[in-house]
């Protein structure tokens, strides 16, 4: 914990532009209306926390940053490329944004070797003892290294997680999403997930984490940002988030979940 | 309070845990496996017991008939035509041959590289090739039955033609029928129970029986006046026994060879006093028939050159191909010996040729699995499988020479063979097009969807025998490049679109059992849809319906029988044409001919089935969840 006591939460440079840019978001499931007027900006280096009750739309806004999920009105920008029907723009963005999933997804057919490097292979183009080496280096930065010729489902839970993490970093995207990593977890993987997160946020990542951790939320994220009902509630940054919350929405989450 | 009432209040576990242990012998090993499964319980040990006792019965009254009574000539003598196809020239059949050793050796050498053959397999082969060796020979030592021949008066010129060897001794016996209780149905029940089956020899008898018991004939008023005659291959009366002088004693003659060679036995009517009424049974003991394998017989006819031909008057013995079939029960030496033995025989170059082939081929792959680079080990074996499709066309269409390799049809194949052909041909173009078809049902665009949908429904919808007459009749109209495709591969085409039409459906279920966030997941790491279909969804989907998929191949294998119906003579359809053609009197075989069918087709089916299994078990298939 001293340890991490002295790491310092990198600066932000609030005067460039955002690298996600995204302006009355508006999604809907058949009649449903899941996202309303959803408009947030996210600078590089940034770690900002999402939370909020279930079907409050969190993940479907991250999942709208990648194109998972299309929106159907307002703009999302990701590093300049607005997101549009057009493929390659598409393709473009997701080779820059990583993402993580609640139930990991890692390729239950694939070793924990093949499911790192086969993006790198097919989508990046990287020569195969390349990206078996780049495979290695990120299995050791999540501290799993001797798991690689393994399946994913001979694997933890915690370490399918952390394979997952590094399937994404192996892109080298500029963003990381992270959709629930932990909710999945028994308590005693949670942290070893929790730590490379932590370590992914010093090291100047921008992030966007949907997340009950809030350990994690005061310890690393620029900014915690609360939906309910499809719309941002509040943005706040941590200490004024957990201890002055101004909407009455917000105060009724934080008593029910701290 | 005790120390045992303490651990209720408060408890602490010693530092070390306790080590591991067996579990108790009778939870374990046979005897736990069988209390546990098969004698768990009252009810348990009722239906085991019933259960043994109705597979035993089953067994029994299977091995009983199989053993002691059938007659699997119609196997053994002809192999050739089971093989290859009856329309198959029997001076090529090494080419067909040589078509399944090449076949087998990249099987053995597929199945050494990437997988490995159970030791059980190893030793059933081991068994195969032991039993092969050594029951024919055993099988010369072992006594042949005694061989009964039915006799009338009225069938005329007759003989039966045999090989003995120099002082061999035997028994000719004629047995004057006089009791008229002996004219019975039961008589002729030694071969197929209470079923009256067309058996052209037997006839005769059943037509006596008839006579008899309509008043007729009285079979005690017998008075032939007949004698036995033995004849060499020069046309010599060599020896002959007293004419019975219409007694009904027995009739013996017993003599002694004096030289290998052909002779012939026929009995003869006195010219002179011929007698007029009787029957009697002929029976030869101890005797080495003529009639056996085609190998033996040729073995015979080049050494010892054409069997003798009669030109008698007076000859009354009735023989025919089926006269000299085996009547009555043998003992398990003489199955062994008459039934076992010639097809060993038969079967058994082939048979070790194919394990030598098959052998070899599962070393080089074993070795090559050791040895060489993965990568490389591979290449060469998918290259030799690709090189082997122009060598495979290459041997069995020939090059059209005068006597090398002249150009077959593929029409005239049939037999085990064109199954083998069909079912392969099958198997590898369904797999790829099922595949299409699924994928293209799934599909976005709604004219492929639709498509799709509609060829996997019309196809389904129709029988396959209506397919099948459709490929046969209506093809060669449809498409001009199918004008000259000839009728086997009309008919593949059909069995492969009708395969396809299944495993689409069955790969369908596949692909909509692969989570959503594995299309996600890859799609969120900027993989391309070619890329996600390919490298993250089929692999998944396939995996999770192989025992499906290998289903439908063993029903494609299964099916193949069916074109026998539309004019190709594949195993089935060979035999179909065997067991009904009456000259050979093979049409008194049908049982024995459909259960070898249906032998063949097992064994062809538990292969598949096998290599299904340990898909699942290993590399491929194994659920890595």
């Amino acid at each position: 914990m001293t340890e991490k006591a002295k790491r310092e939460k990198p600066k932000i440079d609030h005067s460039g532009q955002p690298i996600i840019s995204c302006r009355a978001v508006n999604k809907w499931f058949g009649d449903f209306h899941v996202l309303k007027d959803v408009s947030l900006d996210v600078m590089e280096g940034e770690v900002v926390v999402i939370c909020g009750p279930s079907g409050s739309g969190k993940s479907t806004f991250i999942r709208c940053i990648n194109r998972l999920e299309e929106h159907q009105e307002g703009q999302i920008s990701v590093d300049g490329i607005e997101l549009s029907n057009d493929t390659r723009n598409i393709a473009e963005i997701r080779r820059e944004v990583g993402m993580v999933f609640q139930q990991f997804n890692l390729f239950p057919h694939l070793t924990v070797m093949q499911n790192i490097t086969l993006a790198q292979r097919y989508v990046r183009h990287r020569p195969r003892k390349e990206s078996e080496e780049r495979t290695m280096e990120l299995l050791d930065r999540v501290g799993i290294p001797e798991q690689a010729n393994k399946y994913p489902g001979q694997l933890s839970g915690g370490q399918q997680q952390r394979v997952a993490i590094a399937r994404a970093l192996a892109m080298d995207p500029k963003i990381m999403l992270f959709d629930e990593p932990t909710s999945a977890l028994d308590p005693e993987m949670i942290k070893e997930v929790l730590d490379v997160m932590l370590e992914l946020a010093y090291g100047g990542m921008t992030m966007l984490c949907v997340t009950h951790e809030m350990g994690f939320a005061r310890e690393v994220a620029s900014r915690v940002v609360f939906m309910d009902g499809g719309r941002i509630v509040e943005v706040a940054e941590p200490e004024e988030f957990f201890s002055d919350p101004k909407h009455d929405r917000t105060k009724l989450f934080l008593s029910q979940i701290l | 309070m005790t120390d045992e009432q303490k651990f209720f209040v408060h408890y602490t576990a010693p530092k070390e845990p306790p080590p591991s242990r067996h579990p108790p012998i009778r939870d374990s090993g046979i005897i736990g496996w069988a209390r546990v499964n098969l004698f768990s319980s009252l009810v348990d040990t009722i239906s085991t017991l019933t259960m043994l006792a109705i597979l035993g019965f089953a067994g029994y009254l299977f091995l009983d008939w199989a053993i002691f009574k059938a007659q699997w000539e119609v196997v053994f003598l002809n192999l050739r035509p089971l093989g290859s196809g009856p329309e198959f020239p029997p001076e090529e059949v090494p080419r067909i041959e040589l078509s399944i050793y090449i076949l087998f050796f990249l099987a053995m050498l597929s199945v050494g590289f990437w997988g490995r053959v159970r030791g059980f397999v190893f030793a059933i082969l081991a068994l195969i090739a032991v039993v092969t060796i050594v029951v024919p020979i055993v099988a010369d030592a072992v006594e042949e039955p005694t061989i009964h021949y039915y006799i009338d008066a009225n069938y005329n010129i007759r003989q039966v033609n045999f090989v003995a060897d120099e002082g061999e001794v035997l028994t000719f016996t004629l047995d004057p029928v006089t009791d008229k209780s002996d004219f019975d149905n039961d008589k002729l029940q030694g071969y197929y129970g209470n079923e009256k089956l067309p058996n052209p020899a037997m006839d005769a008898f059943a037509a006596a029986i008839g006579e008899v018991n309509r008043g007729a004939i009285d079979p005690a008023n017998y008075d032939l006046n007949l004698a036995i005659q033995i004849w060499d291959r020069r046309g010599q009366v060599i020896a002959q026994s007293d004419f019975s002088q219409g007694t009904s004693e027995s009739t013996v003659l017993e003599w002694e060879s004096p030289a290998e060679d052909w002779y012939t036995v026929t009995v003869v009517r006195d010219p002179n006093a011929p007698g007029e009424n009787g029957i009697a049974w002929f029976k030869i003991d101890d005797l080495e028939v003529f009639y056996s394998t085609r190998t033996e017989t040729r073995k015979r006819l080049d050494r010892f050159g054409d069997p003798p031909r009669l030109n008698c008057e007076g000859c009354a013995i009735s023989t025919n191909r089926t006269d000299l079939r085996f009547n009555g029960e043998r003992t398990l030496a003489q199955w062994f010996s008459l039934q076992l033995a010639p097809y060993l025989t038969e079967i058994r170059m082939f048979l070790f040729i194919s394990l030598a082939v098959g052998l070899v081929g599962y070393g080089f792959g074993q070795a090559g699995k050791v040895q060489l680079d993965r990568k490389l080990m591979s290449r060469i074996v998918v290259g030799l499988w690709l090189l082997s499709v122009p060598v495979q066309i290459f041997v069995i269409r020939g090059v059209g020479g005068e006597d090398f390799l002249p150009r077959l049809s593929t029409t005239d194949l049939g037999g085990i063979y064109l199954t083998i052909l069909l079912s392969i041909a099958g198997i590898l173009a369904s797999f790829p097009i099922g595949i299409l078809l699924a994928l293209g049902r799934q599909s976005d665009l709604p004219v492929v969807s639709l498509l799709c949908t509609l060829f996997i429904e019309v196809v389904r919808g129709v029988p396959l025998i209506t397919l099948l007459f459709m490929g046969r009749l209506i093809l060669p109209f449809v498409a001009d490049a199918l004008q000259n495709a000839d009728l086997v591969i009309r008919l593949s085409i059909v069995l492969t679109l009708f395969t396809a039409a299944y495993l689409a459906e069955v790969i369908r279920g596949g692909l909509q059992i692969v989570p959503k966030g594995q299309t996600e997941a890859a799609r969120a790491l900027g993989l391309s849809e070619v890329y996600i279909t390919t490298l993250i969804v089929l692999p998944q989907a396939l995996r999770a319906v192989i025992p499906a998929i290998m289903g439908q191949f063993v029903s494609l294998l299964k099916d193949t029988s069916l074109v026998a119906l539309v004019g190709l003579f594949e195993v089935t359809g060979a035999m179909r044409r065997l067991l009904s053609d009456t000259q050979t009197g093979y049409t008194l075989f049908q049982r024995e001919g459909y259960i070898y069918i249906g032998i063949v087709y097992f064994i062809l089916c538990y292969v598949l089935a096998e290599v299904s299994r340990r898909l699942e078990e290993t590399g491929a298939g194994a659920a890595r969840r």
